[in-house]
């Protein structure tokens, strides 16, 4: 097997073609799951609890399925041992089992005959609860007395990376800084909402519903409904953005066990207010950690200790393996997670998971440290941070949390592997160059006036430059597994069949045009499946930027396999036995590579009617699927992101306002400009958001979500963000993924947040607790007695 | 008691549209661009068996200048609000606090009307009209009164309009000559409600001496606060005599005047810090807008 990329020059690869359901989305018509419809469909509604964690002593429906229109009532009692394991551990558990464990939870559901009915018909089920103590705070939760909320006790195993000794980082360094970061839970908050279809026909079950992740609901049902994968259909609609929420949830399985009942039809749609308070939440977060520099500016030790919230049904326990990478340049490090369950709702994955949080801890006590020693942020970074071909510090605690390179490996030859890059050494790409070009770009030198000195005063008004960096994974662990199916058809027009979410990122585009790119079609002959499990192939789903380089590396493979099939074909009927490998395809047109003169040319649809019209061959199309073991990418390969900020902060009221944006990005070759662009600045502004207004605000009584709209739950809008922020790209080639290519969508929101705390600092003098909103800035100002020109 | 339906009435004429509310009372609401209308009835917060839509009533909207005042019709939308900017230096002063509301979208869609007759603590239309001294006009079946602002807002979502009247005009009286206003706030995206706000109006006479003067907080109590302290710092004073001493003085008789809370949005010690910030900045805007005049 080849996964050693050839440079050459492309003809799809790169093009800013646009994304292909751009008509659809612009006119209406793209189908979401909120807006599908099944002939007989019936409608329901689920019963939440009003409690954080209680018993079910009793429930009455009788009242409920005494009101015209109701059809039935599903309950816990519907549900014995019911559950579900999920395929990451990012959540997992119960589904109905008569405990309550946030408020928000499902207790019950309605199928009726109308969303009125069903509505009306939840205030007549009655629920008698038996309260059991509740836990709400992620600290109070890992106490040995504190209450339990789940099975498996509250506390998970921690993840732990170290390398070097930190005693030994500690004598080496000059100066040693501590600092304490807390983080509110970001919200989802989707500029849309959710619903699922389900419909069971004697032990058939469709599902459709807008989800990243079609094949894990299709495992998750088939688990917890005990029948076979192969009669589970799970039809994924797009979800419009998702960054996590759109995975699988426990509402879906709700709307399974209501259609099983009625044997309809059952359409649950949510409210937004569900969508904002009962589904799942980015982590609450706490990061302790301390890091040593020495006077030159090496950082000696990096010592971080995080604790995450799971909330309810939450199971995560590692993420940050992002964070040592990144800093990895650090000579001595220690790193502990654990996470840990409350009684609030759910947390999950959400994008950039871990690196929002415990990386801007990481990047802002860098930043202290770079201060003390006087150190440009920027060269700081530079000295300090890994580059390509170092080791990546993740090696050895990963071994023992789930999967590891051994069993990965385990009966494969010498000929599969020898390929792979070097396991856990960083195969390409890196901060440094982003930084070098970024600084140019933005001017930084000429910017950036010093450590907490303005860039310009005008008034109350301050403005501050900052820079900030991010890295993330492309795919995860050493599962992840994903795989792609093509078929070549008669009229040489090729169908993709890959399991991936369309969240908004793009990934239904650049796999048609890895796989326009690599059979040699245009990118109009490429039509691609990515939701309904009935034709896909299993594929962990679009989490962990994993799309483009897992899902684009099997596209490309299974396009190969297609390719070679037909050409061996094509050498044998039109190229008198040729060696195949000596043919290419472009345009459609089979010929001689590298030989202009020899002109023989077959187009791919003659070649079909001639492998069709053969009687032996037994077959009417072409099917590909990838050949060679793909290496786990978790052990090589990262993303890469620098930004930089300007802000301009309101000392008499503390606003900020972003007045410069530029982002760069290293995801190796660049699939299509326009979808990597847009990643890009969406993350950038998820990133921001978070630093800036976001955080969910629970009653402290019972921990009921406050905020559950976007009255009180402050997203940045475009008009927030600069109306034309530059984005520019470094195309480090990756040497297995699709043509160079990796992931993209995390590290860019993982560098705004650093980026533009820095520039607030810079501009003020002062560091603020996130998130900054105008409040916090004048507590920070005030408690720092920072500028005297306090202006008023 | 499942399905929530209601009869949509459709007046033409401001006459009509009284006589409907006459017939129905408490049964039917007024609807005007529906912005708030439309979260209540989501929300369950509000059930009615008539919709009066007075967007069809062509006599409501309007904003003008006649004799000494600025008149604006109840049907006025936020973004009239924001095109008629350059009619005087108070419809200047409304047409900022317009932009700084809402989006374009819902803007083109709201009133002025609905603003002031939903009676948010937080509405910004409401802190620079009750500077201006703005007043009132209610229409019933037994005919109509004039109030000022002050007093047509009662509490949170409270208003001094009886069962069949309805508001047909917010007319500012007295303001032709040298004046100005000015309002800002604090909020936390570009699309928020206030946190904290505060609104000024000076008017000087031909001598730049200050004749009457309006300060208005938003936000920081159930319904907005004159600070006739600020007020009473400011008149009488030469306009070159109101230097940063007296915008100070000024702005801590608005921080003491505040009854804010604390809330999710912000605590009661930020509300009240910015009330003295916000005010002395507004009296400072509307100072160099009149000397602008000068
Ligand atoms: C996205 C969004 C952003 C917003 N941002 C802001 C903001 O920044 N600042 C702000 O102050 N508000 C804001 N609002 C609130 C709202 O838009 C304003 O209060 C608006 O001016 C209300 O006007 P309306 O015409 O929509 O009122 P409606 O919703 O039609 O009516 C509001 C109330 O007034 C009554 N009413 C209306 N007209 C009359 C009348 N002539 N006589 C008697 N009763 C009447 C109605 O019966 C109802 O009770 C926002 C709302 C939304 C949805």
């Amino acid at each position: 097997m080849n996964v050693l990329h050839k440079p050459k020059k492309f003809k799809i690869v790169g093009q800013g073609i646009p994304v292909i359901d751009a008509r659809e989305k612009v006119t209406g018509s793209l189908e979401y799951g909120v807006d599908f419809v099944l002939p007989r469909m019936v409608h329901g509604k689920i019963k939440r609890s009003t409690v954080p964690h209680a018993r079910i002593k009793r429930i009455d429906v009788t009242r409920a399925l005494a009101l015209p229109g109701v059809l039935g009532v599903v309950t816990h009692e519907d549900a014995p041992g019911l559950n579900w394991m999920g395929v990451w551990d990012n959540y997992r558990g119960q589904i109905l089992d008569g405990i309550s464990r946030f408020v928000g939870d499902e207790v019950a559901a309605v199928a009726a005959t109308s969303v009125e009915i069903a509505d009306a018909a939840l205030d007549l089920i009655d629920v008698e609860y038996e309260p059991l103590p509740a836990v709400l705070d992620v600290e109070k939760a890992l106490l040995d007395d504190a209450p339990q909320v789940r099975e498996e006790g509250n506390v998970r195993d921690e993840y732990r990376v170290v390398w070097g000794d930190l005693d030994e980082g500690e004598t080496q360094a000059d100066y040693v800084i501590d600092q304490e970061m807390r983080y509110k839970a970001q919200n989802y908050a989707g500029i849309g909402r959710n619903a699922c279809i389900c419909t069971w026909d004697g032990d058939q079950v469709s599902m459709w519903t807008s989800s990243q992740t079609p094949s894990e609901l299709q495992t998750g049902i088939h688990q917890a409904f005990g029948i076979p994968m192969s009669n589970v259909r799970v039809v994924a609609l797009p979800s419009g953005c998702s960054f996590g929420l759109w995975w699988s949830n426990n509402f879906m399985m709700v709307t399974a066990l209501l259609a099983r009942k009625v044997r309809k039809p059952v359409k649950i749609e949510l409210t937004s207010q569900e969508c904002m308070a009962a589904v799942k939440r980015r982590h609450i977060e706490i990061t302790r950690g301390r890091m040593g520099v020495a006077k030159d500016g090496t950082l000696t030790m990096a010592d971080f200790s995080h604790l995450m919230d799971n909330g309810a049904y939450g199971f995560k326990t590692d993420v940050y393996f992002f964070c040592c990478d990144l800093w990895g340049g650090a000579r001595n490090g220690d790193y502990r997670v654990r996470g840990v369950n409350t009684n609030l709702v759910t947390s999950g994955c959400m994008r950039a998971v871990g690196d929002i949080t415990m990386g801007l801890a990481v990047e802002r006590l860098a930043d202290k440290c770079a201060h003390k020693v006087n150190m440009d942020p920027l060269e700081f970074r530079i000295k300090n941070q890994i580059k390509s071909g170092q080791q990546l510090r993740m090696q050895e605690p990963r071994q023992h949390m789930k999967g590891n390179l051994t069993d990965y490996i385990d009966g494969l030859t010498e000929e599969q592997t020898g390929n792979w890059p070097k396991m856990f050494h960083l195969s390409s790409g890196s901060t440094h160059e982003l930084l070098l070009k970024g600084a140019e770009k933005f001017r930084w030198h000429e910017r950036w006036k010093g450590w907490g000195v303005p860039t310009r005063v005008n008034g109350s008004k301050r403005r501050g430059v900052g820079v900030g960096t991010g890295a993330h994974c492309c795919g995860v662990e050493f599962g992840g597994n994903t795989s792609s199916v093509v078929r070549l058809n008669h009229d040489g027009s090729v169908n993709v069949f890959s399991a991936a979410g369309r969240q908004g990122q793009g990934s239904e585009t650049t796999l048609v045009q890895v796989a326009a790119e690599e059979m040699g079609v245009p990118v109009e002959k490429v039509s691609i499946v990515t939701g309904d499990t009935y034709v896909v192939p299993w594929a962990s789903g679009s989490s962990a930027s994993t799309t483009m380089f897992r899902t684009g590396w099997a596209t490309r493979e299974a396009c190969r396999d297609a390719k070679t099939q037909l050409l061996k074909i094509a050498a044998r009927e039109f190229f008198d036995g040729i060696d195949h490998e000596k043919l290419d395809i472009e345009d459609g047109i089979i010929r001689v590579a590298d030989d202009p003169a020899d002109n023989r040319r077959i187009a791919i649809d003659e070649l079909m009617n001639v492998l069709c019209s053969d009687s032996l061959s037994q077959t009417s199309v072409i099917t590909g699927r990838p050949n060679g073991v793909m290496p786990p990418t978790i052990a090589f390969a990262r993303q890469w992101a620098a930004q930089f900020a300007e802000v301009e902060v309101d000392v008499g009221t503390g606003e900020i306002r972003i007045t410069d944006y530029l982002a760069g990005q290293d995801s190796g070759t660049v699939m299509n400009p326009k979808v990597l662009k847009n990643q890009v600045i969406g993350g950038a502004i998820c990133g921001a958001g978070f630093v800036l207004y976001e955080g969910m605000e629970f009653d402290p009584s019972d921990g009921r979500v406050l905020n559950d709209s976007l009255l009180d739950y402050k997203l940045l809008r475009t008009g927030d963000f600069p109306s034309d922020p530059e984005v520019f790209f470094v195309e480090s080639q990756d040497p297995v993924g699709p043509f160079g290519a990796r992931g993209a969508g995390e590290s860019p929101a993982a560098a705004a947040g650093p980026a533009i705390c820095q520039a607030v600092h810079n501009a003020i003098g002062v560091w603020v607790d996130v998130p900054m909103t105008p409040e916090t800035v004048m507590r920070a100002i005030k408690e720092n007695e920072g500028p005297k020109a306090m202006a008023s | 008691m499942v399905n929530r339906s209601f009869e949509y009435l459709r007046p033409e004429t401001i006459g009509e549209a009284v006589e409907m509310k006459a017939a129905h009372g408490t049964r039917a609401r007024f609807w005007a661009g529906g912005t708030d209308m439309m979260l209540l009835w989501n929300r369950r917060e509000v059930a009615f068996d008539y919709c009066i839509d007075l967007t069809y009533v062509p006599a409501l909207r309007y904003i003008e200048c006649s004799g000494d005042a600025l008149r604006i019709g109840a049907m006025a939308s936020l973004d009239d609000l924001d095109l008629k900017s350059d009619l005087n230096p108070l419809a200047a002063a409304l047409g900022h606090t317009a932009r700084l509301m809402c989006t374009k979208q819902t803007r083109t869609i709201a009133t002025v009307g609905g603003n002031m007759c939903h009676a948010s603590p937080s509405a910004d239309l409401t802190p620079p009209l009750v500077a201006m001294g703005a007043r009132c006009r209610l229409l019933g079946p037994d005919g109509e009164r004039d109030l000022p602002l002050e007093d047509f807002h009662l509490g949170v979502n409270e208003t001094a309009l009886a069962e069949s009247e309805m508001l047909t005009e917010i007319h500012v009286p007295g303001v032709d000559g040298k004046v100005a206003a000015h309002y800002d706030r604090v909020a936390r995206t570009v699309v928020d409600i206030a946190l904290v706000s505060s609104a000024v109006f000076i008017k000087v006479n031909a001598g730049n001496r200050i004749e009457r003067a309006g300060v208005a907080l938003g936000a920081v109590a159930p319904s907005v606060i004159r600070v006739t302290g600020a007020e009473e710092t400011l008149v009488g004073r030469d306009l070159s005599n109101v230097n940063n001493g007296v915008t100070t003085t000024a702005g801590e008789e608005a921080a003491s005047a505040a009854r804010a809370i604390s809330d999710i949005r912000a605590s009661k010690e930020y509300r009240t810090d910015m009330v003295a910030t916000l005010t002395a900045r507004a009296i400072r805007q509307c100072i160099s807008s009149l000397e602008g005049t000068a």
